[in-house]
């Protein structure tokens, strides 16, 4: 098994063995059908206009949010619209242990193959396939103390 | 800045930072593991893997420096998010991409609380309008 924990091997960038990927139409290459993309900040705004765009894209999407509970709603939209498996769930990041225990139970599951946790179905979306794509676009606006400049 | 809550610091560099610091780490452990084995979590084969793709968004706050509202604690998260990327995309070169959008003012419910006039004077500063 490849080890790729390191881009570098002795200060240097290790060399990409044959020429590099041969993927064929462009316009496919542009093509997100079968992948699947996770986007943070999802309920809403950008985010939600970015879950759009790669479902439109073919993509299948996790919709990630925070507290804007209309998710569910702008989820089963896309769903229906664009055709794609479109899941969305709360959860909120801004500590590190939350996304620890994601992987953890992920990892466990992988190995025990017992039922599937809720964390897991967001990041594979049961299809057999891959995580392709992850979008961080949650955001907190500057709106406090704009009396004494922001 | 000077005045202001240091908990909204805080508060903001949580939200725009430490969450996309943490999201990369948490996608970049599934991408480094399909990479390695080829498979999804229950050992499957996986069709159509090649690397994975991280996308950050930033914000032009993180490049240049808003007028007439000051906000240095949301430039200073933004210009982390980006170079946070830009490191990434080294780190992670054997399995993933990594990349940051930096938007400029976008119309979203975000922005509600901004009075018409603030808005006005953002226009002001826009090529287009």
């Amino acid at each position: 098994m490849t080890d790729l924990v390191q881009p570098l091997n002795g200060g240097n960038f290790i060399h990409q063995e044959g020429p590099g990927s041969s993927c064929g139409s462009l316009l496919d290459r542009f093509s997100l059908k079968g992948k699947t993309a996770v986007v943070t900040g999802a309920g809403g705004g950008i985010g939600l206009s970015v879950a759009q765009a790669f479902a439109e894209l073919g993509a299948n999407v996790a919709i990630w949010y925070n507290s804007n509970e209309s998710a569910h709603d702008r989820a089963r939209e896309i769903s229906e619209k664009y055709g794609v498996k479109c899941k969305c769930r709360i959860f909120r990041f801004k500590s590190s242990d939350r996304f620890q225990l994601t992987v953890k139970q992920a990892r466990h599951s992988k190995s025990t193959s017992k039922t599937t946790p809720q964390s897991k179905r967001l990041w594979t979306t049961r299809s057999g396939n891959s995580m392709d794509v992850s979008m961080s676009s949650s955001q907190t606006p500057v709106s406090h103390g704009r009396k004494d400049p922001w | 800045m000077v005045n202001g809550p240091v908990e909204h610091y805080n508060d903001v560099v949580a939200t725009d930072l430490d969450s996309t610091y943490f999201c990369a780490r948490a996608a970049a452990q599934h991408w480094k593991r399909q990479k390695q084995e080829r498979t999804d979590l229950e050992g499957r084969q996986l069709q159509n893997f090649s690397s994975g793709s991280f996308i950050a968004t930033a914000s032009m706050s993180g490049v240049i420096v808003n007028v007439p509202q000051l906000q240095a604690a949301y430039n200073a998260a933004k210009a982390g998010v980006i170079h946070l990327c830009r490191s990434l995309a080294v780190e992670w070169a054997q399995f993933a991409r990594a990349n940051s959008v930096s938007p400029g003012y976008i119309i979203t419910e975000i922005s509600n609380f901004v009075p018409q006039e603030t808005k006005d004077i953002w226009k002001d500063k826009i090529p287009l309008g």
